[in-house]
């Protein structure tokens, strides 16, 4: 039970900084570079990424174990995880603007692009691809999920900052984000003896 | 947990298909209450994201419409898609 803990801490520490979503999988990059101009939309867009990505991985691990692969429908798993995945958006959707003016002042117009987020599809697809076990299932789930709101934080802190250069007129905005992002990717690649 | 695999092929076949109905349902039902729902008060215009909006694919969402048309009128903004 305390080695599982201990290679359940592990993992999440891997998908946070070694194994990154964003810049050494290159997931959601759309929305990385799209919303990584300000640091309060950056933060917002992560936390709702955090949710619907724990969430969907929550709930299509036992949809994809349980029932889809005793029925022999291993195959239809991509369609069911987008139905969860709008779904999920949707209802979250539907209940913070309901219940909490704040919050969906704060996230209502990044909930439709989470759905779009190819991140969380892709969490969800590798946790039955590399055929995890429900634990490192929710591992992975865990630390990509905060590996995505850690980089886009600190890209969006980056981003900030860089607006106040004076950087040739063709470089600014989205190519200067562009190598920003590459740097990162190459800082964090510097990580990935850690393992060894 | 209950799991599907005590039971014949036709059976799990059956139930599988139910559940994907059921999902399918759900995203509908959801989908329409979302676009039913009034939005609280004080958050009826939301303010538009150049950043989020440009790169955003969700033709169902109310701003993208009214982003693409702004856009339409102002070509630096179509240039980023």
């Amino acid at each position: 039970m305390y080695a599982y803990f201990v290679s359940f801490l592990l993992a999440i520490v891997s998908y946070l900084l070694i194994d990154n979503v964003v810049l050494q999988r290159f997931y959601g990059i759309c929305s990385f570079i799209g919303v990584g101009n300000k640091t309060k939309s950056a933060v917002s867009m992560g936390l709702a990424v955090v949710f619907v990505i724990f969430f969907s991985a929550l709930i299509c691990f036992p949809i994809y174990h349980y029932v889809l692969v005793p029925a022999g429908l291993p195959f239809m798993d991509t369609v069911v995880y987008i139905l969860v995945i709008a779904s999920l958006v949707q209802v979250v959707g539907l209940f913070i603007k309901k219940y909490s003016p704040a919050l969906y002042k704060s996230l209502g117009i990044y909930l439709p692009l989470i759905t779009t987020n190819c991140a969380v599809l892709g969490v969800v697809q590798e946790n039955t691809d590399s055929l995890l076990d429900f634990g490192m299932s929710m591992a992975n789930a865990l630390g990509t999920s905060l590996g995505y709101l850690l980089m886009i934080f600190v890209f969006a802190c980056i981003r900030t900052r860089m607006e106040a250069y004076n950087a040739p007129r063709a470089m600014k905005g989205v190519p200067l984000a562009l190598i920003t992002a590459g740097i990162m990717a190459m800082a964090i690649m510097g990580l990935s003896g850690m393992g060894a | 947990m209950i799991t599907l695999a005590g039971l014949d092929k036709t059976t799990a076949l059956i139930i599988a298909i139910c559940v994907i109905a059921f999902l399918l349902v759900v995203f509908i039902v959801s989908f329409i209450l979302y676009r039913k729902t009034p939005p609280p008060k004080g958050c009826e215009h939301l303010k538009i994201d150049d950043g989020a909006c440009s790169h955003c694919s969700e033709v169902g969402c109310d701003l993208y419409a009214i982003y693409h048309e702004k856009a339409k009128d102002d070509p630096s903004k179509e240039k980023k898609e």
